[in-house]
């Protein structure tokens, strides 16, 4: 398909638009939902994810812990990391 | 206390922890695979030259950042590596392990040994990627790096240090020069580093062999990326090599590194280019890719005494196809390099081993680092055999010429025929002093062609039961009066047992 010229101009500003905001949101990975003080505790300890918005999702495959995304960065705290972790050390 | 209470314990100290001890670790997903190449989204804060680590515990190493997606070249194995694999970020370099140890062994270019002994275990990581010494760190080449092959090292002298290229078609004996000069570095305090890169693993296996018979393997590092090799290996070679010989040159020692060859390093890294969708130039070859040669060979350099001495000698060998030295490739090297030596197929066929050219060879540096010996005897060899050339070259369109420059022409031929040398035989100062003095001298006037090799092998001999002589030429570097008239006796004996 073919995207008319006039309307390219506004369609990049609009995806621009929503490719920033989806950077700004952080995906938090945990084995039950969070609640609200767990999630205050977490940005007051990490302080680089105080201003952006927070999404929880459940996923009861890491086991325990937490993985915390957002951009293109990932902080891993969750058992299933220190077990893959530690199965690449007894490999090596 | 029982184990069970010492976990709890350490259980307890880990929750009361306020902190949270994290990594931040960047991602990526591989959105393409094309060869070795795997276009990677996200890893937004990598940096050029970065290893990266695949899902599967493959590495990678980051050669192109775009606007959208990281170009990740695969070290290992890539087969295996699915689209939507997560990619890590490791924060490292592209570094090999170096210590003593490597000594006496085959490694791949990430330091993983090939001869099925135990891993080493590195002293220091050393970056493949580095920028040459400046100017201050450096001083001119000043000591002779014997290679053993008496052509070579009176008329085309190398010094420690320095670069110099070995150029020649297929099977006229490029490899054969450098495992000769490896060879000879026995006793010479001289670290051996032989870097193949796409050569046949068979190849390198009668290498290795040839090494061992000779007792040369207990200071050579060889490294290997064969033609069954990945590209990325076959280009991360020579920058391991150099890396090795750096570590060594580091710690003040002497080191050579042999290259062979950089014409397959240009094609693993046109490969390589290419896939990325680089623009091509001149036979296909990237814009960067006289940057390619230049960055690797500017590390060879002597260093300075003030900055702990040491140096890194570099033997690069090229190919050529049917003598075109100015194909891309090669005219690159001969102007990276500090002179080259010129092999060629039809003195190769002549029975003239190493097949030089001699009008063709230079060594723009070496020259200084010439022992006085060999500088004095040498100067007059190498003027006889430039008039030779021009006089034969001449001499081939006249039926009858003069008694005089019959003679002339007869005594270049045996000059020509004083410098064949057989393979994997280097010899030492004294024996190429004393054989290229003989070549001079007036007694030989009479020696027909064919029995100059005779003469050779006698006189070897001969000289091989003179250990006082031969010590004190090698050792004073000098050639005095007296050892002059030992010499000149000891032509007279091998004349003689020549019947």
């Amino acid at each position: 398909m073919k995207i008319d010229f006039r309307l390219k101009e506004e369609l990049r500003k609009y995806l621009e638009k929503k490719i920033n905001e989806k950077k700004q949101i952080v995906k938090v990975i945990s084995v039950y939902p969070l609640t609200e003080a767990e999630i205050n505790q977490l940005r007051k300890s990490l302080p680089m994810l105080s201003e952006r918005k927070m999404v929880n999702i459940v996923d009861k495959s890491i086991i325990g812990g937490l993985i915390i995304k957002f951009d293109s960065q990932e902080i891993d705290l969750s058992i299933l990391g220190q077990l893959k972790n530690f199965k690449n050390l007894l490999i090596k | 206390m029982s184990l069970i209470d010492q976990y709890l314990k350490e259980l307890e100290k880990e929750l009361s922890g306020k902190k949270i001890d994290y990594q931040l670790k960047d991602t990526g997903e591989v959105v393409e695979l094309k060869d070795e190449i795997a276009l990677v989204a996200g890893l937004s804060n990598v940096s050029y030259g970065e290893v990266v680590e695949f899902a599967n515990g493959v590495r990678g190493y980051v050669i192109d950042l775009s606007e959208d997606f990281v170009g990740v070249v695969i070290l290992d194995q890539f087969i295996g590596v699915k689209a939507g694999d997560k990619v890590y970020a490791t924060g490292k370099t592209i570094s090999i392990g170096v210590s003593d140890k490597l000594l006496g062994r085959v490694i791949d270019p990430l330091g993983r040994p090939l001869d099925n002994l135990p891993p080493i275990k590195p002293d220091a990581f050393y970056s493949l990627e580095k920028i040459a010494p400046g100017v201050v760190y450096r001083q001119p080449v000043n000591t002779p790096l014997q290679t053993g092959i008496k052509l070579i090292d009176a008329l085309i002298p190398i010094g420690r240090g320095q670069r110099e290229l070995i150029i020649g078609d297929r099977g006229t004996g490029k490899t054969t020069i450098a495992i000769d000069t490896i060879l000879n570095q026995k006793g010479e305090n001289v670290i051996c580093i032989y870097c193949a890169v796409g050569q046949k693993n068979s190849k390198v296996a009668s290498i290795i062999d040839l090494l061992k018979k000779n007792n040369a393997l207990s200071y050579t590092v060889i490294i290997n990326a064969s033609s069954s090799s990945s590209a990325a290996l076959q280009y991360f070679a020579p920058y391991a090599a150099c890396a090795i010989g750096e570590y060594f040159m580091d710690q003040g020692k002497d080191a050579l590194v042999v290259y062979d060859d950089l014409s397959k390093h240009a094609w693993a890294y046109r490969q390589i280019s290419l896939i990325l969708r680089r623009p091509a130039g001149r036979e296909a070859y990237p814009g960067d890719i006289f940057y390619l040669h230049s960055r690797l060979l500017e590390r060879a350099c002597r260093k300075d005494e003030k900055y702990g001495g040491g140096s890194l000698t570099a033997l690069p060998i090229v190919e050529t196809l049917e003598g075109d030295v100015s194909s891309y490739i090669p005219t690159n090297l001969i102007s990276i390099t500090d002179g080259q030596i010129f092999l060629e197929t039809d003195l190769f066929n002549a029975g003239i081993r190493p097949a030089v050219n001699i009008g063709l060879s230079v060594s723009r540096v070496g020259g200084n680092a010439q022992t006085p010996v060999m500088k004095k005897i040498a100067g007059k060899l190498k003027l006889d055999l430039a008039q030779y050339r021009e006089m034969a070259a001449f001499s081939q369109f006249e039926s009858e010429l003069d008694e005089e420059t019959r003679n002339f022409l007869k005594r270049g031929a045996r000059l020509t025929q004083f410098l064949v040398q057989k393979q994997n035989q280097p010899y030492c100062l004294a024996y190429e002093v004393a054989l290229i003095w003989a070549a001079n001298s007036l007694l030989l006037q009479d020696l027909p062609l064919n029995k100059v090799s005779d003469f050779e092998s006698h006189f070897l001999r001969l000289l091989e039961k003179e250990k006082e002589l031969v010590e004190e030429i090698n050792k004073s570097k000098q050639l005095s009066a007296n050892n002059e008239k030992k010499l000149e006796n000891l032509i007279k004996k091998a004349l003689k047992l020549i019947t």
